[in-house]
């Protein structure tokens, strides 16, 4: 089965000199949801935004759905939702505004863009703010609102950086309850998280990172053995 | 006096991007900062040549008697324009008021922290003003009188402090009421803007007519600055050695400030407090195609942000709001012109030069890719290609100007009756130069983008690129000019058609160039 991300000797370095990721290959498949695990500066955020094209690499690759994130970055960007884990969104729009620009951008039609607006707002209770300027909301709406915005072109891959910080409770289970929804009919979610619980439960595979460095990746089950998966991560923080 | 003092502190420490520049560990973003600083001086330096060279020609006409009455009124409308400009981000800003809310600071420290920024501002201006006018006054009466210049540049900026509080007060209440508030409050400074400008350039016309005229110029117009602004009356009597006027100057400066400052001191925090509740409004758009889905955007954007609009957008609706308030500022303006062959000569040959005279300063799409700021990210994983993305840009920056360009250009032949072939060259080529320039500052932008900044004042006022595209103006007018003066005089209107079709060419072949690039927030 072709992977929808395969990463491919991904490498990057911000100064020339220290490597920030190094070498990382990795292949998602559909209906995986994969979590990316790593302590802070382990090159996490770093491999989201190459493959999100945000950031621009030189060595090594990444395919989404067959297609090269650097030879044809357009192709993979109609098939990826990229949440930041700060949503730094247009602040003089307002939530509506905001999501009708996305629609235009992935060229939803009026009914469908009106449809799944209301469904994943009401989802995310989030339906009598749209209104609002984004300037006015908090960081929880602020990331509700990203990723409404990321579910409604129906993407083939989520590329989500701390996608659960700063949601309230219900919205957590809401968002996983969507994230499931996707992955069972083909799409696939990259994330990653600090909160280990979260990927335990959630996750059917999970990679870990050191220093640029991929030290274990797999399906959850594996990479944890018998303990769990925060008693894993603490025991290769320290060996590895 | 500790609280105001690191207010202060706080609001000049990084002026000029100084601060960036001794502790950033980036040496490109060193090198970047400090060529912009040297643009800065750079233009300090221009306003400064000029203050010397009318200072100048005002003591070798024999008129240094003049000199302290012009140099007040020329400082008084520095400071009203700037005060009105710079109240609104400092003084009306609730953004900046909240992240000083939760501090241990009583309300009125920051007002009066605030409007000594003003003053400083005002007096640094005025101060490239005064002092070739001080010392020129001092080589032909004296300089006995220096000390009471040094008093004339501090009280000078006062009342026009004063005066640009109330109007930046009054038009930021104004803009309160209105979605598209800070669209208001541009549409309400323009004629303001323009007003003064004709005001102080129309005066030394004198309707004795002829060339004659141009002799009295400088007579006429320290006339006209006294009577139009009688503060300036009361500084050269001052000067002269009146002190009733040294007291009436100095009261009422001093009384308008703290009028001002005392009404801010009652009003300010509850009015921004206000205008931070009022933010929360919208409604739907209708489905556009990815391109005007961006243009949208951008139009969101430059009307959603004071700083942007006024300083890259506002220049070039000048010329047309100038033009239409002519007739009411000085009606007989252009016939007083016609009557002076030896300008309207020249005059007519440059006329399409002049025309792009404002469109030359508006850049928007220089910071237009930097204005994403923290959102850039939206922009680099849009499934839009490069073209789109920068075309939207550019279209924007292009459409927004070209209106104002063609419609300034038009007023002015209209004014000016150059003939049809010089009236068409006065629209085509300041159109051709915003098409040019709207390009031109996407690649500066593309080229110096910075997405990290924490204030839009950073990219707005302090980028290299703004600055860089200003210039960009400038030089592509001096080239223009050069060639509109090596050829025939006869010649002049066919000339700036064919430079308008250069212009227009060359904006479509770079933005061909451009389209191939790519975008990333980081490179």
């Amino acid at each position: 089965m072709q992977p929808i991300l395969d990463i491919r000797g991904f490498s990057k370095s911000y100064d020339g000199k220290a490597m920030a990721v190094d070498g990382l290959r990795l292949a998602i498949q559909p209906g995986d949801i994969y979590g990316f695990i790593g302590k802070n500066g382990a090159g996490k955020t770093t491999t989201l935004r190459a493959a999100a094209g945000i950031l621009r690499f030189d060595t090594g690759d990444m395919l989404v759905d067959g297609v090269s994130v650097k030879a044809d970055p357009l192709q993979c960007k109609r098939k990826i939702a990229y949440i930041p884990d700060n949503p730094d969104l247009y602040e003089f729009l307002t939530g509506r505004q905001y999501l009708d620009f996305v629609a235009d951008l992935f060229d939803i039609s009026r009914e469908e863009r009106h449809q799944r607006i209301a469904h994943y707002a009401q989802a995310l209770d989030l339906t009598d703010r749209l209104g609002d300027l984004i300037s006015s909301y908090s960081h929880g709406m602020k990331q509700k609102l990203a990723m409404i915005g990321g579910f409604i072109h129906r993407p083939l891959l989520f590329l989500m950086d701390e996608p659960f910080v700063g949601l309230d409770p219900e919205a957590v289970v809401r968002v996983r309850q969507i994230i499931r929804d996707f992955c069972a009919q083909g799409s696939a979610v990259f994330f990653s998280t600090h909160v280990l619980e979260v990927a335990q439960k959630l996750c059917n595979k999970v990679a870990v990172i050191k220093e640029g460095r991929l030290i274990a990746a797999g399906p959850t089950d594996q990479v944890r053995g018998q303990g769990s998966l925060e008693e894993y991560f603490l025991e290769a923080m320290r060996d590895a | 006096m500790r609280e105001l003092r690191l207010l202060l502190y706080l609001q000049r420490v990084n002026a000029l991007r100084r601060n960036e520049i001794r502790h950033t560990r980036d040496s490109r973003q060193r090198r970047r900062l400090i060529w912009m600083l040297v643009l800065y001086i750079v233009l300090a330096l221009t306003g400064l040549a000029y203050a010397v060279g009318i200072s100048w020609g005002v003591y070798a006409a024999g008129l240094a008697a003049l000199l302290p009455g012009m140099a007040v009124t020329m400082s008084a409308a520095a400071a009203l324009m700037v005060t009105v400009i710079r109240a609104q981000g400092l003084l009306f800003d609730a953004q900046g008021w909240e992240r000083l809310a939760a501090l241990p600071i009583r309300h009125s420290t920051v007002v009066w922290a605030r409007l000594l920024d003003l003053y400083l501002t005002a007096l640094g201006m005025s101060v490239l003003i005064m002092l070739p006018a001080a010392v020129f006054y001092a080589l032909a009466q004296g300089a006995a009188a220096l000390p009471l210049w040094l008093l004339l540049w501090l009280l000078a900026p006062l009342l026009p402090l004063g005066l640009g509080l109330g109007i930046a007060a009054l038009l930021a209440v104004a803009a309160r009421r209105f979605r598209q508030r800070h669209l208001l409050v541009a549409l309400l400074a323009l004629p303001l803007t323009g007003w003064l400008m004709l005001a102080l350039y129309t005066s030394p016309l004198s309707a004795a007519g002829g060339d004659a005229a141009m002799l009295d110029m400088m007579r006429s117009a320290g006339g006209a600055m006294s009577t139009a602004y009688p503060p300036a009356n009361w500084a050269a009597l001052a000067v002269q050695g009146s002190p009733g006027h040294l007291l009436l100057l100095t009261c009422v400066s001093l009384g308008a400030a703290a009028l001002a400052a005392a009404i801010l001191l009652r009003w300010t925090p509850g009015h921004t407090g206000r205008q931070a509740a009022a933010q929360a409004h919208g409604h739907a758009g209708r489905p556009l195609p990815p391109l005007w889905a961006l243009v949208r955007k951008e139009w969101r954007r430059m009307l959603a942000s004071p700083l942007y609009l006024m300083n890259t957008g506002m220049a070039v609706w000048l010329a047309p709001v100038m033009l239409l308030l002519l007739p009411l500022v000085k009606p007989d303006a252009a016939a007083l012109l016609r009557d002076m062959p030896r300008v309207m000569a020249p005059l007519i040959r440059f006329l399409p030069l002049i025309a792009c005279f404002f469109a030359g300063m508006s850049v928007p799409s220089a910071i237009s890719l930097s204005m994403e700021g923290k959102s850039a990210w939206l922009m680099c994983t849009a499934p839009v290609s490069a073209g789109t993305l920068l075309g939207s840009k550019a279209l924007f920056s292009f459409l927004f100007c070209l209106m104002p360009a063609a419609l300034g250009g038009g007023l002015l032949a209209w004014h000016m009756q150059p003939g049809w072939a010089a009236a068409l060259a006065c629209v085509l080529l300041p159109v051709a130069l915003c098409a040019l320039l709207s390009v031109w500052g996407l690649a500066l932008d593309l080229r110096f983008a910075r997405y990290d900044w924490e204030s839009e004042q950073q990219i707005v006022k302090s980028s290299a690129q703004t600055g860089l595209g200003l210039l960009s103006g400038f030089v592509l007018m001096a080239l223009m000019g050069l060639v509109l003066w090596l050829m025939p005089a006869q010649w002049a209107a066919q000339t700036a058609w064919a430079l308008a079709l250069l212009l227009a060419l060359a904006a479509a072949w770079l933005m061909r160039r451009l389209s191939r690039r790519r975008v990333y927030q980081v490179q």
